[in-house]
Formats: structure tokens, C-alpha cells, sequence
């Protein structure tokens, strides 16, 4: 029940931040936010919107969805269970993806724009957010895929 | 904080060895007699000799009794110190950490120059409206400091910077000043505005084992 609270928030947060940025891309259920998957042992846990770690150190959540379109944006919002985040990331890229990480108010927190299929990191240690939201989109219209790294 | 611990914990027992050395220095002195020696020095009864010894016998401990007095409240004010909240803000302490980076670091005025007229020519391009922004560049890293009077377009200035930032520089971090104001860090390193180093690095063998995740 309180997990479904989370979601509606989060989904509320999302569209607030869609919304501030002016972008005119809708959510894409079911792609920006991959259903929840058993046979992954990411330490993660959550319903399709929120992704929380429940473990210390770093994680991966090796089944994210990809950028696949030149317009594709991917959000996704990250927890540590009521820990301060850390960082957050992608890795495993074929193709240049950048990220931004944003608070669940929707302020900018930092991004990574390094070039070529480099890991994007973002450290946000220092801003002590028990959440964030993670943009993902494609340089110049770079699409492929990636995973989601997040420190905690 | 493990360090205020520290400094409790040896004024602590400051305090604690200064007691036990009141109480075993003057084991057999009533207790009234040392009340008034704290006080003032005791007068003498009357012209004996010996009662004058004692009386001077009195006064060393009387003074010493101040002393140790002395002692103790110094050790009670250290540790109420100590146990003090101390003035901690992760914000302050990340930026005052950049600035010292982008000073500290070792002059490059080729790659200052390229960084500064990428953001420049972002600035004088209008996106940021009517926020204020103030640029300082250093060898690898640059400070833009936006500032206006509406929270909203700060943001909004913010993300406009982040959006057009070039892919000369690689990692941005945006710390928040005071209501409407923002410190942007960029820089053309990952490693510049790494401010947890210690952290490992993210791995595929990392999640190896985890249990099954909770629902």
C-alpha cells in the first residue's frame, strides 16, 4: 500500500518535472520504467517506477531499457531505502548516451556528458537526496542501451 | 565525528582524573573546612605556632583546591564544546572542496581559454534570461554562479546551461545557494568533481550473489 503511495508520487514527480522542463514527450510505461524482474539479483526491489536499493555499496540494474529513438528520453526515479543516494550512473553503453540527475523537485543536480560509450557518473554525495530522478538521453541522437548504476 | 568523539570522550576523563585527585589530596580534611577554603583564606585563630603551620597548611590546600576547581570547569566547557553541534553543511564543504581544486590545480591557459569562451558564448546567448551569471574558469574546471531573484527562473537558467553545455566538458554539478541561487561546476574530467573518491567503482561482479531483491 505504501509502496503504491511511493509510485503515484513518483509518477506525479516525473510529470511536474516533464512538465517544468517543457519537454512535450509523454512517459512511455512499460519502456522508461521496465516492469519489476524476478530473475534479477540487482538488489534492487520496487514497483515498475521506483527502484530502491536496499543494499549498501553499488549497484547495477543490468535490465534497463535502451534509448531507442533520437527523441528517447528514459527517467527513471532511484532510491536507497531512506539512505542518501550517493551516485548514480549508466554503463555498458554501445553508443553516447549523457545523463542528467535531478531531485524529485525537479532541481538540477548534475549530469555526465562525457563522450563516446563512456559510463556516465554523477556523484551527488554532497546534496543528501533520498531520492532522485535519472534522465537518460542520446547525444546528437545516439540511441542503444545501457545500465543503471546507483551508489548507495 | 569520529574525531568529536575523541575529543569528548579525553575531556571526559580530564574531568574525571581532576576529581579523583580533589577528592585523593585532601582525604582527611573535613568537609566544611574545604568549603571555606574555596571561599576565601581562613583566618588564624590565634598567635600559636602551631596553629599558625596548619593555618598555612590550609592555604596550600585551599589554593590547590582552586586550582584543581579551575581545572574541572575548564574540562566541563571543553566537553560542553565538544558535544556542541558543530556547523555542518555537505553543500558548503563540496563547494569550498572544488574551489580549492580549481585553484590548487596546475595552470592551463589553453584549456582555460577554450572552456571560457564555450560558456561565454552560452551566457551572451540569452538562454539564462535574466539570471545573473558569473563565470570563473581555472585549468580544468570552471564556476558559473547564477543568482536572481526568482527561485523558478534560476532553475530554469540551470538547466538551460546544462542543456547547451558542450561536450568539452564531461561532468556538471549544481549546488544549491541559498534561495535562488545556484554554484554550476564544470569540467572536462569525471574525476574533477569526484568529491567521494573512496567510492568503488561500479561493477558487473558487484551484484553477483545478491539475494533475491524484496517486493
Amino acid at each position: 500500500m505504501r509502496q503504491k503511495g511511493k509510485a503515484s508520487l513518483a509518477a506525479c514527480v516525473v510529470a511536474a518535472l516533464l512538465a517544468a522542463a517543457g519537454t512535450s514527450q509523454a512517459l512511455e510505461p512499460g519502456n522508461d520504467f521496465p516492469p519489476y524482474n524476478n530473475s534479477d539479483t540487482s538488489g534492487f526491489y520496487g514497483n515498475p517506477t521506483v527502484f530502491q536499493s536496499r543494499l549498501s555499496g553499488n549497484f547495477n540494474w543490468l535490465n534497463f531499457e535502451a534509448i531507442t529513438t533520437s527523441t528517447d528520453r528514459d527517467y527513471a526515479i532511484l532510491g536507497c531505502q531512506g539512505r542518501p543516494v550517493k551516485s548514480v550512473g549508466i554503463k555498458d553503453l554501445t553508443a553516447d548516451l549523457d545523463i542528467q540527475v535531478f531531485d524529485l523537485g525537479g532541481v538540477l543536480l548534475g549530469g555526465s556528458t562525457l563522450g563516446g560509450t563512456a559510463s556516465e557518473s554523477v556523484n551527488v554525495a554532497a546534496q543528501n537526496k533520498q531520492g532522485v530522478v535519472l534522465r537518460v538521453f542520446g547525444f546528437s541522437g545516439a540511441t542503444g542501451p545501457y545500465t543503471v548504476i546507483v551508489g548507495c | 565525528m569520529k574525531k568529536d568523539h575523541r575529543v569528548v570522550t579525553i575531556a571526559i576523563a580530564a574531568v574525571a582524573v581532576a576529581v579523583v585527585a580533589l577528592f585523593a589530596s585532601r582525604p582527611s580534611k573535613p568537609r566544611s573546612t574545604r568549603s571555606n577554603a574555596l571561599q576565601t583564606a581562613p583566618a588564624l585563630p590565634n598567635a600559636a605556632a602551631g596553629t599558625a603551620a596548619a593555618a598555612k597548611t590550609a592555604a596550600a590546600a585551599a589554593e590547590q583546591d582552586r586550582e584543581l576547581r579551575a581545572a574541572i570547569l575548564r574540562g566541563s566547557i571543553l566537553a560542553a564544546q565538544a558535544e556542541a553541534p558543530q556547523p555542518t553543511d555537505p553543500v558548503a564543504q563540496a563547494v569550498e572542496i572544488l574551489d580549492e581544486r580549481m585553484e590548487i590545480a596546475a595552470p592551463n591557459p589553453e584549456n582555460t581559454a577554450s572552456m571560457t569562451a564555450a560558456l561565454q558564448a552560452i551566457i551572451r546567448s540569452g538562454v539564462l534570461g535574466e539570471t545573473s551569471a558569473t563565470l570563473l574558469c581555472g585549468a580544468s574546471m570552471c564556476r558559473i554562479d547564477l543568482n536572481d531573484t526568482d527561485s523558478a527562473r534560476v532553475e530554469q537558467a540551470s538547466q538551460a546551461l546544462a542543456s547547451r553545455t558542450p561536450k568539452l566538458f564531461g561532468s556538471t554539478l549544481v549546488f544549491q545557494r541559498g534561495a535562488s541561487g545556484r554554484a554550476v561546476y564544470l569540467s572536462t574530467s569525471a574525476t574533477d568533481l569526484n568529491l567521494d573518491p573512496s567510492e568503488p567503482q561500479p561493477s558487473a561482479s558487484a551484484v553477483a550473489g545478491e539475494p533475491p531483491p524484496e517486493r
